[in-house]
């Protein structure tokens, strides 16, 4: 079946094969990055259920979120009465010190006031509510992550008019990993910074024994609150940390920069580069040793790489600059499918793959089996992205290369971050290793060689 | 090993427990406290999910927005018959619902995706699931179903499964497939079929139960919530018997079934030897055929005997060892089973389901007669006194600290906490994080099924010391020492 592309373009209603998630999700991992922070869903039973299950087992951890419980009664009568008891409860069973409470589509769709209902509330002291508007039939996973994100800053933060050399950094929907370097990097600036949210030592630390503890990990509270001291706010990834950070620009009076996620060669570049200019310190001999090191490998394996063929299906904010480190390689990346995207986003695809004289189908709002239908009339030699491109991989017979969000049949890979020149590193062994495995096992037995 | 602890060992499989002492499971159901952990899904999880896509021939369209599709996505309830090289299976279908469609309805998005779903697949039958914002906005997809039947001369099933309706979504799909699949058409049939109601059947579960039906001699004409296609389920009423294996409330299909087409039914587990026996004696039994009854001897004969020696060892290797098992952790009816008869003693810690109108929670603790012995001062200090007694064991009710209390007291050997992860793991208790069978893709029926699980345990009580073990180096540091 299927055998040509045609197929493709007459569907208008029939989404198969999603290549994104709803806003819910990226507001429970958002918030989970908030010390002793409890992510609350305002929905049905299964809502936070489907997004536990799938954030469990990307992370291997438990994940723990409430839910308001909303079921015939609230949906006829408001979800008011399940909101006011679930944040009653929370607070004496769990005692967390922040409950951010998210929409579902359910709730948006009986027309809950969350905010005004919170506002209703009396906290006890010391404690804090959040909540932000994430109906599932908008936007993606990434959209959610912007909106708890943003509803955090908004309603956390004040504006101060003291201000210190702090930068203020949103990092994005990535691994605990890829957060350690991103503080790393600016670490070593011997600069003060932020990065919020922080879910380093919350999906990578111990699950905690007790149900009322939390994780050591999180940005706490205070840093956020003071999020108006600080003399820049950078976003690292259009998508998910833009509208954050330029909420928390206005509200509090700072600049702002939008940068890529730091994935890659030039995109780390320009992250130190920023860093650079804001604290105005001097380059590390530890980032130009990796950066160096990172060229040299890079040097040595491209002959490897150079015109292969790869189909990137992923976030928005992880295939720009995906695109940016492969066709830099000299790889083309012949099809980059993501979920909803801005034209502008299109644009700088195009703007990407011209300047390093390559071509490529790069498609948004679209699904992974429009991907398969193309890939069936130009097939590639590698595909990367989330887990579910598993079937595909098998179907067409092409190696998958794992990265981004969900990758929930493999362990540890949380561990290791992409993002930085150790992450590039990372990347190339990854994209390398399917290339030559693939190479060795398509070889005859005869041909087969220890070296390259 | 030496032949009378075999022949101890034989009698308690044998004579243990009746069949009644399977567990009902109408009256059970997960907590849904606003607010409190809930391990539970919705009726959109357990219609899409449990009961429709281990139908192989269904094309099933989620009406509603992306993230339920993309959640339930993964098919690995669908392993079975017909799977390979059907065009849908493993794809995810929606009709990714924006604001537009949530505003104006989404009734002519869902006919189109129908549409194009047949241009592309050509399915022999459809399913509809809504989501939650369906029956809300009022989309009529009994009437976009109808008209799509009409149209395409192809089955729809309508499923109004919406995330938040009170009734379980599997019972949704499971009516309407009873009445109005079964009994569309009429294959033939053979001696002793039966039709399966329970989740249990896939996978590696279904081979091991295949294997042992056909060696009996029952032949399985369809299966609810099992693997099986819309083919077989149109014949289902054709069965001479229903067994009923579920962890979840569906009795009463069992009886619509019964009530519809005169076939009886019977409860059966095939997790934990002694349930595989006694489920297999009382088929045997219902038929009162002689010949099937022998065979049923014969078979259960080869199940003791075959898996003795490696049944034996275990026992030795287990005896004397306590588990925590919390009722709300999944099948945990089948691990509290294969734990009796591996001679682990089981301390049952359920949620208090007594009260309709719950505010706080409440929890019983089931604990042997002999395990109770030694909290004598506990149970004094805390005023305990039990709620129901047996000749085995007691049932106390308990608050959340004392279960936690309790537990550190009787140091279970190993916690089966459940997907709620109320109380993940005590001190002294090595965690199940890993042993959920759900997460790991482990299935545990049948014989291998039974010794597949005696190897997990030993793998969780015996092997997992790196847990426990403290390196020198750590516990030699001591508070205020050198700093490195």
């Amino acid at each position: 079946m299927l055998e040509t592309a045609k197929a493709e373009s007459a569907r208008q209603a029939l989404h198969i094969d999603p290549l994104r998630m709803c806003q819910p999700i990226g507001a429970i991992y958002a918030a989970l990055g908030v010390q002793a922070c409890m992510p609350h869903s305002h929905g049905s039973p299964g809502c936070c259920r489907y997004q536990k299950i799938l954030l469990s087992k990307h992370f291997q951890k438990t994940i723990r979120v409430t839910s308001s419980m909303l079921k015939e009664n609230a949906a006829i009568f408001g979800g008011e009465e399940n909101l006011k008891t679930a944040v009653k409860n929370i607070f004496d069973i769990y005692n967390p010190q922040l409950i951010a409470v998210h929409s579902t589509c359910l709730s948006e769709t009986i027309g809950d006031h969350v905010s005004a209902i919170l506002s209703e509330i009396e906290l006890p002291a010391g404690k804090y509510l959040v909540s932000a508007q994430t109906p599932s039939y908008v936007g993606s996973h990434l959209t959610g992550y912007a909106n708890m994100v943003e509803a955090l800053l908004s309603q956390l933060a004040v504006k101060l008019e003291l201000k210190k050399k702090k930068c203020f950094i949103i990092p994005g929907l990535v691994n605990p990993a890829d957060i350690r370097e991103i503080k790393a990097i600016a670490a070593s600036f011997n600069g003060d910074f932020c990065v919020c949210p922080d879910i380093s030592d919350v999906f990578d630390a111990a699950t905690p024994e007790k149900h009322d503890e939390y994780s050591p990990g999180g940005t706490p509270l205070s840093e956020i609150i003071s999020a108006g001291s600080c003399e820049l706010v950078l976003a690292l990834g259009t998508d998910a940390a833009g509208a954050p950070a330029a909420a928390l620009a206005k509200k509090c009076a700072l600049p702002s920069a939008i940068l890529d996620l730091p994935i890659g060669i030039e995109a780390t570049d320009r992250y130190i580069r920023q860093l650079q200019l804001f604290f105005g310190s001097a380059p590390l001999a530890e980032l130009k040793r990796q950066r160096a090191q990172l060229i040299e490998t890079v040097m040595n394996c491209h002959p490897y790489l150079y015109k292969k063929k790869v189909a990137v299906f992923c976030d928005l904010d992880l295939a720009v600059p995906f695109c940016e480190f492969l066709a830099g390689l000299g790889v083309v990346p012949a099809f980059v499918f993501t979920g909803p995207a801005s034209d502008e986003i299109d644009v700088r695809l195009q703007e990407i793959l011209a300047r390093y004289e390559t071509k490529g189908v790069v498609r948004s709002n679209t699904d992974l089996f429009e991907l398969e239908q193309y890939l069936k009339n130009e097939p590639v030699d590698v595909l990367i992205g989330e887990v579910h491109g598993k079937h595909l991989a098998r179907r067409l017979d092409i190696p998958l290369v794992r990265l981004g969000f969900p990758v929930t049949d493999r362990f540890i890979h949380p561990f290791f971050p992409i993002v930085g020149y150790k992450g590039a590193l990372r990347i190339l062994e990854m994209l390398l290793n399917a290339i030559l495995d693939r190479a060795d096992r398509d070889r005859a037995a005869e041909e087969l060689s220890f070296t390259l | 090993m030496n032949n009378c602890g075999q022949e101890q060992d034989r009698q308690t499989l044998l004579e243990g427990l009746s069949l009644n002492s399977i567990p009902k499971n109408d009256n059970k159901r997960l907590l849904q406290i606003p607010g409190v952990f809930y391990g539970g899904g919705c009726c959109y999880m357990a219609c899409r999910g449990l009961a429709m896509s281990p139908i192989a021939d269904v094309l099933v369209i989620t009406h509603g927005p992306v993230g339920c599709a993309y959640f339930s996505w993964d098919n690995s309830r669908a392993q079975g018959r017909g799977r390979q090289g059907s065009p849908f299976v493993n794809r995810s279908f929606s009709t990714d619902m924006t604001e537009n469609d949530v505003i104006f309805g989404g009734e002519e998005k869902l006919a189109l995706a129908i549409e194009e779903a047949m241009a592309l697949f050509q399915p022999s039958t459809i399913a509809i699931c809504a989501t939650c914002p369906v029956g809300l906005i009022g989309d009529d997809i009994e009437k976009v179903a109808e008209l799509a039947e009409k149209k395409f001369g192809i089955t729809v099933i309508p499923l109004a499964c919406e995330g938040f309706k009170n009734i379980p979504g599997y019972k949704i799909a499971d009516q309407k497939i009873v009445n109005e699949i079964f009994g569309s058409q009429s294959r033939a049939v053979e001696e002793f079929s039966i039709n399966i109601v329970g989740e249990f059947y896939i996978g590696s579960n279904k081979q091991e139960i295949d294997a042992l039906f056909k060696q009996i001699g029952y032949h399985v004409q369809s299966a609810l919530m099992g693997s099986t296609t819309l083919e077989e389920l149109r014949s289902g009423h054709l069965a001479a018997l229903t067994i009923l294996g579920s962890d979840k409330a569906i009795d009463d299909v069992a009886q619509s079934i019964e009530e519809k087409y005169g076939i009886g039914w019977l409860k059966v587990d095939f997790t934990g030897l002694s349930n595989i026996i006694r489920s297999l004696r009382a088929m045997a039994d219902y038929f009162g055929d002689r010949a099937l009854k022998e065979r049923t001897e014969a078979a259960i004969k080869e199940i003791v005997q075959g898996s003795a020696p490696q049944r034996l060892a275990y026992r030795k290797r287990f005896a004397g060892l306590t588990a925590a098992l919390f009722e709300d952790c999944f099948k945990s009816d089948h691990f509290q089973a294969m734990l009796a008869d591996l001679g682990v003693e089981v301390i049952l810690i359920s949620q208090d389901y007594a009260k309709d109108e719950v505010t706080d929670e409440g929890f019983l603790g089931t604990i042997s007669r002999r395990l109770v012995k030694g909290l004598a001062e506990y149970i004094r200090l805390n005023k305990l006194s039990p709620e129901q007694e047996n000749e085995r064991s007691l049932t106390f009710l308990l608050s959340r600290v004392q279960v936690r209390e309790l537990l550190e007291l009787l140091k279970p050997a190993l916690c089966f906490s459940g997907i709620t992860q109320q109380f993940e793991y005590t001190e002294n208790c090595v965690r199940s994080r890993t042993f959920n069978s759900e997460e790991r893709g482990v299935q545990y029926a049948g014989v291998q099924g039974f010794l597949r699980f005696a190897q997990d345990l030993e793998m969780s009580m015996f092997i997992a010391h790196w847990e426990t073990d403290v390196p020198e180096w750590i516990s030699t540091a001591k508070a205020g020492g050198p700093q490195c």
